[in-house]
């Protein structure tokens, strides 16, 4: 009984050493909260330059910087960096539960990286999309916003983040 | 068996006390997270709307100092965005509220952690990764240890040989009849 009881003692010390290695702000060469892998690429790409040019950027790793003007308020699954032109976004994708954006970080800015894709929908696959995604984010569709040709949705399928401080406060 | 039934009672006695506090986070957020479809089980969502004097269509910069005054707003502002050529995004820490210029419409959509259960939730879905993941698989295998040793703690017809085995029997086959007749069937 003696020995469970060692034994016992030792699994707790060991797991109370574990939670105190547990941080998931950790730190890399880029100073912030890390989501993820965090970014490791080396040049950061205009979110403006990168739509322009997205067919040179397919499926490439790509890291660009922006504030955060939404996310996915359900899963946080998703957010929007905005470009620095007016108007204009891009999303960053995560796989669901594997990364979590909570969604205090609407406003603060984000280095985010992955590989740029791009999914050519038609307008009532886009239509279809876009409406499931304003319901989920409580917000309303138009679907005269969206050309009758449908639309080439550019994302990227985020691999990490790190998230500056607020840029406002 | 005696001494089996010592150990087990050892075991299930230490390793219930350490249980204690990781079965009341997983317990209260299992109930709250299996809801999710209905609410979010971490944030309360408020959507208010109102109307301001339209600030015109200028360049944000321009129009921003009209549409902050006017917002009155007591947290901070961490960003002005222009969402659409109508649309004017304020972001401020509790979520985003956007100012319709044509008709000077506000919505403001915010979120509000759910007290408590936002810290709990954060937890139980593994939020943080990290060494949490040791620690959470480390509940679980006491969890196991837990439930086979509380087995035979009991002795007589009020234990696995009596009622304690129907409820036994019983909490095995609802999972296992539960997956498949909605697996298989």
């Amino acid at each position: 009984m003696r020995l469970i009881s060692v034994t016992l003692s030792l699994a707790s010390l060991a797991l109370l050493a574990a939670c105190g290695g547990a941080d998931s702000a950790k730190q890399q060469p880029v100073a912030g909260k890390i989501y993820g892998a965090g970014v490791s690429a080396a040049d950061t790409v205009l979110v403006s330059e990168l739509l322009a040019n997205a067919d040179r950027f397919l499926g490439e790793t790509v890291r660009v910087q922006g504030p955060i003007v939404n996310l996915c308020k359900h899963r946080g699954c998703w957010l929007d960096i905005a470009s620095d032109k007016e108007m204009q976004t891009i999303q960053l994708k995560v796989e669901d539960n594997e990364i979590v954006f909570p969604p205090e970080l609407v406003g603060e800015t984000a280095i985010v990286e992955g590989v740029l894709e791009g999914i050519p929908l038609t307008y009532e696959q886009a239509c279809a999309y876009l409406e499931s995604e304003a319901k989920c984010q409580g917000e309303s569709f138009d679907p005269a916003s969206v050309p009758a040709e449908g639309i080439i949705f550019y994302r990227i399928q985020g691999t990490g983040a790190v998230i500056l401080a607020a840029t406002g406060n | 068996m005696s001494r089996l039934r010592k150990v087990c009672r050892f075991l299930h006695r230490e390793l219930g006390f350490l249980a204690v506090g990781m079965t009341l986070v997983y317990a209260v957020s299992g109930v709250a997270v299996n809801h999710n479809e209905d609410w979010n089980p971490s944030y309360e969502r408020t959507v208010t709307t109102w109307t301001i004097t339209s600030p015109g269509h200028g360049p944000t910069e321009e129009i921003a100092p009209a549409i902050l005054a006017q917002l009155d707003l007591d947290e901070p502002v961490r960003n002005v965005w222009r969402a659409t050529p109508n649309t004017v995004r304020v972001i401020v820490p509790s979520g985003t509220i956007d100012v319709d210029l044509l008709t000077g419409r506000v919505r403001a959509d915010r979120l509000r952690p759910r007290p408590l259960l936002r810290e709990l939730n954060f937890l139980h879905l593994n939020h943080s990764k990290g060494a949490w993941t040791w620690i959470a698989d480390a509940y679980a295998l006491i969890l196991v240890i837990l439930a086979l040793s509380g087995i035979v703690l009991v002795k007589g017809r009020l234990g696995l040989a009596g009622r304690g085995g129907v409820w036994l029997a019983v909490g095995v086959l609802l999972p296992v009849v539960w997956a498949a007749v909605n697996l298989y069937l």
